[in-house]
């Protein structure tokens, strides 16, 4: 049964059949939620193994999916706590160990030895993921009640191609402030279209602009707002292709750029240098009969190095890129860093 | 073994022979323990804030330490710290390599200036695992330690050119990345490490290289130099140079300070941390 849900979910994440990186955080915590319902465990420790594989077999397949990943690192920390606060309970913490007392010690090798058998633990942990998925939801809404705060009247917006969060964090503040959004197509989805039909149809004054505009009319922007795959452990970010140009005209311009994300595309990764390709199909039709020594690379994803972002805008409150390490270390449990 | 360590040791065995009846008595002798250490020639910024985080560490207020009846088994709980805190501290260089793991790729070319022991195990273990990469290292006069670190290096079979101070202009294009190792990093980030670091890291900064500073948890210090010039002078100086009242205007510095802009990350025992997360841990430790 379980095994089932896991392959059919793997599936739909190779096939590309999300739509959004939101459906695939509730999709992967569904799972996770079966996993710790229906799975034989009778220990904490038996639980975070089938956690942790489930994470590695995501990780070694598909390494540019980070939400899913995220998710199982969020619910093995939801199971650690539950498991310290019901044996504390019991004991009394008296002699904190010296990585307690003193500092976080991450990667000792392994995660937290959880033998005890606690009846209750599964009741706990459904529980406490209850509220995550709760919270998880409701993010988009959280985000876009603070476009009130960011966005003036009168200003000029640009942003990139489409994201759901960024749309609703325009048309919620459209409803108070009067301003402008240019609206650049990103190629080579072009969805930029959709983006400015539906954010005209808010009533928001918008104008469409090619991709290579973005450096000309950087100078009239106040503020650039983008949405994001996914945040680095470093504060860079992993995200749509025509991104880095972007930022760097902001950068070049002195314009902040401020990046709509919920807390679970907070990843663990680091920068990395490889890029994933898309087939050169997307760019060059198949009937052009291009002569095979012509390579066509479509790179996946554009890396924003931290210097670039100002802040990231997320679920309860803004974030520097300099203080993501800290937002980590409240999401994620420090052992399971090595995953 | 590390200056730092030794040190730490040191005061470990003081702590042990120590025969003091109340707590102002051990105060006192713990603290002119302290004050010789730090009256070395050798690596004075690390042994100074090794001894004082060992200090500071024992002597973290404790439910153990509140409910101890008198001074006797209160020192028998410091020393189980203290040794719990070296033995930790000592393994910092295994957790550094476990965290640098991914660090260094095949292919890149590194500039690393004069001999760091963190460094060197770093390169070690990457040229173990069959990465090839290249490694200059700058001469780092006046005591061409930097020599010595291209000698350890060939030893692991690793391709490496010494080159002059002053050529590192010329070679920073060449260059992938940057590694340093640190004598002490302040709390904002900013490292103190041998002469000609300030230089290097600002040059690559300029060059958008990244710089990478591998440094053990015990090496951090509760200072924030404003410049080069309001550095302690017994960082700058052997303290038998600052001991024999020679004129100290032709003596040349040890060490200088490098600002946080210039560096990129900061590779501790702790895990990868960014500039900003060091004046964190040390707030956890001191309140």
């Amino acid at each position: 049964m379980i095994q089932d849900f896991e392959e059919s979910f793997v599936d739909k994440l190779r096939y590309n059949k999300f739509v959004t990186e939101q459906s695939k955080a509730e999709e992967s915590l569904l799972l996770l939620e079966k996993i710790v319902a229906d799975a034989e465990w009778q220990t904490g420790s038996q639980l975070l193994n089938q956690l942790r594989n489930v994470g590695t077999a995501i990780q070694a397949k598909m390494p540019w999916e980070t939400t899913p990943c995220n998710m199982v690192q969020r619910v093995i920390k939801i199971v650690i706590d539950e498991y310290n606060t019901c044996k504390g309970a019991s004991d009394g913490g008296n002699y904190q160990s010296i990585s307690q007392m003193m500092f976080v010690d991450p990667a000792t090798g392994d995660l937290p030895k959880c033998t005890d058998v606690i009846p209750e633990l599964r009741d706990r942990i459904l529980e406490a993921m209850a509220e995550h998925k709760a919270e998880v939801e409701q993010s988009q809404e959280l985000i876009s009640l603070q476009g009130e705060s960011k966005i003036h009247n009168d200003e000029v917006i640009m942003t990139c191609g489409m994201c759901p969060m960024v749309l609703a964090f325009l048309t919620k503040a459209a409803r108070r402030r009067k301003f402008h959004v240019i609206v650049a197509e990103c190629a080579p989805k072009y969805d930029g279209h959709k983006m400015a039909k539906c954010l005209c149809t808010a009533g928001i004054q918008t104008t469409l602009v090619q991709d290579c505009a973005i450096f000309p009319m950087m100078s009239r922007v106040n503020k650039v707002i983008i949405g994001t795959r996914s945040v680095l452990s470093n504060g860079g970010i992993k995200t749509f292709v025509g991104a880095a140009t972007l930022a760097s005209a902001a950068k070049f311009y002195s314009v902040p750029l401020y990046v709509c994300t919920p807390t679970y595309k907070f990843s663990l990764v680091a920068c990395e240098e490889v890029n994933h390709y898309n087939s050169g199909n997307l760019v060059v039709p198949p009937s052009a009969n291009l002569p095979p020594s012509v390579d066509v690379a479509v790179a996946q994803f554009d890396y924003v190095p931290p210097e670039n972002v100002t802040s990231f805008i997320t679920n309860n409150r803004g974030i520097a890129p300099a203080y993501v390490y800290r937002q980590l270390s409240e999401l994620y449990h420090p052992t399971s860093y090595d995953l | 073994m590390s200056p730092a360590i030794a040190a730490m040791k040191a005061l470990t065995e003081s702590l042990r022979m120590d025969d003091s009846t109340t707590l102002q008595e051990f105060i006192e002798k713990m603290k002119v323990a302290r004050e010789a250490l730090s009256r070395t020639d050798v690596s004075v910024v690390s042994v100074s804030s090794g001894c004082e985080l060992f200090m500071r560490f024992i002597t973290l207020s404790h439910l153990e330490l509140e409910q101890a009846t008198d001074f006797a088994s209160c020192r028998e709980i410091l020393l189980r710290r203290g040794e719990d805190f070296v033995s930790s501290m000592q393994e910092s260089r295994k957790k550094i390599l476990r965290s640098s793991h991914n660090l260094i790729k095949d292919g890149m070319v590194i500039l690393t200036h004069s001999k760091s022991r963190n460094v060197l195990a770093v390169m070690a273990e990457a040229a173990r695992q069959g990465r090839q990469f290249k490694v200059f290292v700058t001469e780092s006069q006046p005591d061409c330690s930097g020599k010595r670190m291209a000698e350890d290096l060939r030893a692991a079979g690793i391709p490496c050119t010494v080159i002059l101070d002053a050529a590192v202009g010329y070679v920073m294009e060449q260059v992938t990345m940057v590694m340093l190792g640190a004598e002490g990093v302040c709390e904002n980030g900013g490292i103190i490490n041998k002469i000609g670091s300030y230089s290097l890291a600002t040059l690559a900064h300029m060059k958008h290289k990244p710089v990478y500073v591998l440094v053990e948890s015990y090496k951090f210090l509760r200072t924030i130099p404003l410049n080069n010039a309001s550095l302690p002078k017994s960082y700058l100086y052997k303290s038998s140079v600052l001991n024999s009242d020679k004129d100290l205007i032709p003596e040349h510095p040890l060490v200088d300070y490098t600002p946080p802009d210039n560096i990129t990350l900061l590779y501790t025992d702790l895990g990868v941390l960014p500039t900003s997360a060091i004046t964190e841990h040390l707030i956890k430790l001191y309140t």
